[in-house]
């Protein structure tokens, strides 16, 4: 019994600490909603009330504050943000073309996966690590005043990112092309340069046109697949370069309804597309397999010598205008007249 | 004497991890920082401090509360040292729930995950329960039987990762278990269950200590075998299905960390059950620190460094075991 008395207290102890530390953060959950304190100099993305408005902000709103609608509700910006971090790719890539440096930019902690015109574009910024679960701390430490965040992989830290900075959230996760010129819009808005972003859209809409003209209208079924060392995974209709390719004028050869189904050679040939465009992973990869395989030769593609490599982080990373215009430049290179 | 220290000694190494893990990570910290923010002060490190570090360090001490005792009671019950929350399937069912959701749902809100994931730890309970009638077989046929309806989940699971394969990074990060991006919800989440669960695991020592012996013994004490049992697996499976839902099917730390307290203080529940809960939290919040500086400015989940701490560990205990084993047999 004498064992039991003592037991129970330790627990008893046990539970006051785990309360005491709920308590510590209760205490500063309360305080930094009430207070003047550091870290929430921002008004609140989701419910930006006319009384949160501080003064440094109406001191230097001299443009007026930004309205406009992301994928939940209306963000309400005080100012054009200068210092934005970007959870992936896809917003870099529009960052870059509207000329605004990103302060932090989730990469994988791998520039090298950056394509080359947004990379020649990038000063200096900071990884915030993976894009996955990008490093709440550094980000915090960046002192941004906008994170570009997707709805569905961020949505977990959705609470604690809004307690950093104004949050833009976007539609990003398997969107297609038009999506993603929806989403450019958006942000154009965002970083206060709408003007820029028609402008830039308009040179992106003449880019795509010439090359639509180079292609000469070729009624080709293509397909884009990601290839690594245990698998084909082709790109269809519903993922960003399926859409873009079907945007182009090219046909779908799969007619899945996944976004990016993965086919064994059988099925491969099976589909049988005319062109195809392989997105490595890896220096070796399966379809080098397949080569010495005579099922391979049976496809149109590779009977017709259509059988190209182009760069992932073109295709299928940085989706966005400038990853749309250098996949148009790989297709007239690869397929134009 | 000696359990008293070793409670102690795994208490004081929580707090002192728990200090460690307030002042290191991606971003430095400096203790006059941590102090002001505990006082509640503004300074320019609070947000880090509160917002960060201090829900993930109590996240990970909940949840390896809950791992640990659960794995107690399932070792105890089973009678096998290799039983553990994953073992009987519940974190399998957590996992296959938690993953349906991932890539059937995509675009459902935040708070699906943790609630899938709840429920299908105790789907896979019901139906443990429908297959082993009600739990009247014995122990070994019992976990047996929980290996069998974990397999089920996990190839259901494997399945949608299968027919998925280029959107498995969330789900893996999920079934790895992480700690990323826990906030005050999650405690809070947490915090009533563990709070509750915990005295009463505690408080059912006395049955716990009958049932790791044999059936007859235990019966013959005057224990009601079968409904004591249900009893404190459903207790097991509360434990670690909540801690599941909040941090991801974290395997290891329900296994290794009632291993350790069992070595240090031996097989009386009432003070393995406390050790063992001591030791969980020490485990996840060493693999939650250590993942965390690293490879900055990338995260290892909890769940792969926890493993990589507690399997050399495990291995140790084996070959002990062994040693042990060995000499007991010369000295007869």
């Amino acid at each position: 019994m004498r064992w039991g008395v003592k037991k129970a207290l330790a627990i008893a102890l046990v539970c006051l600490w785990s309360v005491a530390l709920a308590a510590c953060g209760a205490a500063g959950n309360s305080n930094s909603g009430a207070g003047p304190a550091a870290s929430s100099s921002s008004p609140s993305a989701s419910a930006p009330s006319p009384s949160a408005a501080s003064p440094q902000a109406s001191a230097e709103s001299a443009s007026g504050p930004i309205t406009m609608e992301d994928a939940v509700g209306t963000v309400t910006l005080q100012k054009v943000p200068e210092r934005i971090v970007a959870m992936d790719f896809s917003f870099t890539d529009a960052l870059a073309t509207l000329d605004v440096q990103p302060v932090g930019i989730a990469d994988d902690d791998d520039p090298g996966l950056f394509m080359d015109a947004v990379k020649s574009k990038l000063t200096n910024y900071q990884s915030v690590g993976s894009r996955y679960e990008p490093n709440i701390e550094r980000i915090s430490a960046l002192q941004p005043d906008l994170i570009i965040v997707d709805i569905n992989k961020h949505k977990n830290a959705l609470e604690q990112l809004k307690g950093i900075a104004p949050l833009l959230i976007l539609d990003d996760y398997e969107a297609d092309y038009d999506q993603m010129i929806k989403n450019y819009r958006i942000i154009a808005k965002a970083v206060g340069k709408e003007a820029e972003g028609e402008k830039r859209l308009a040179e992106h809409q003449a880019i795509i046109d010439e090359a639509k003209a180079k292609l000469g209208g070729a009624k080709l079924t293509v397909l884009p697949a990601v290839v690594n060392p245990t698998g084909f995974f082709a790109h269809s209709e519903h993922s960003f370069s399926g859409s873009f390719l079907a945007m182009m004028g090219f046909d779908d050869p799969v007619k899945n309804e996944t976004s990016y189904p993965q086919l064994s050679l059988e099925q491969l040939v099976e589909t049988n597309p005319q062109a195809l465009f392989l997105l490595p992973t890896d220096q070796k990869t399966i379809v080098d397999q397949w080569e010495s395989n005579p099922l391979w030769k049976q496809i149109d593609a590779a009977a017709n010598g259509k059988v190209f490599t182009v760069e992932r982080r073109d295709w299928s990373l940085s989706r966005g205008l400038l990853g749309s215009e250098k996949m148009a430049a790989d297709l007239v290179s690869a397929l134009g007249a | 004497m000696r359990r008293t220290t070793a409670l102690a000694a795994a208490f004081l190494l929580m707090l002192l991890l728990t200090a460690v893990s307030l002042r290191f990570g991606a971003v430095a910290v400096p203790w006059r920082h941590i102090g002001e923010t505990l006082l509640g002060r503004p300074n320019p490190s609070s947000f880090v401090v509160d917002k960060v570090r201090l829900p993930r360090i109590a996240t990970a001490v909940l949840a390896g509360f809950g791992l640990a005792v659960s794995g107690v009671i399932l070792q105890s019950l089973l009678r096998n040292p290799l039983a553990s929350p994953d073992v009987v399937g519940v974190s399998k069912g957590a996992g296959f729930a938690a993953a349906a959701v991932l890539f059937l749902y995509p675009r459902a809100p935040a708070f699906a995950l943790p609630a899938a994931a709840f429920a299908g730890a105790f789907a896979a309970f019901a139906l443990l329960l429908t297959l082993s009638r009600r739990l009247r077989l014995g122990p070994a046929a019992l976990a047996l039987v929980g290996v069998a309806v974990g397999a089920v989940f996990q190839a259901g699971t494997q399945y949608l990762i299968v027919r998925h394969p280029t959107d498995i990074n969330l789900a893996l990060l999920w079934l790895t278990g992480s700690l990323w991006g826990r906030s005050w919800s999650h405690v809070l989440l947490l915090l009533p269950w563990i709070a509750a669960l915990l005295p009463l695991a505690w408080s059912g020592f006395a049955k716990l200590n009958l049932l790791q012996l044999t059936d007859e013994v235990a019966v013959s004490l005057g224990l009601r075998i079968v409904r004591e049992r249900l009893w404190l697996i459903l207790l097991a499976v509360a434990l670690a299905g909540i801690a599941v839902a909040a941090v991801g099917a974290i395997g290891f730390v329900g296994l290794v960390a009632p291993h350790m307290a069992r070595r240090i203080v031996g097989s009386r529940h009432q003070w393995l059950i406390p050790l063992a809960a001591l030791l969980g939290a020490d485990l996840m919040l060493l693999g939650d620190v250590l993942g965390r500086v690293l490879i900055v400015p990338r995260e290892v989940p909890v769940g792969i460094m926890s493993a990589v701490i507690g399997a050399p560990y495990f291995v140790y205990l084996l070959r002990k075991a062994k040693d042990a084993g060995a000499r007991g047999r010369t000295g007869n």
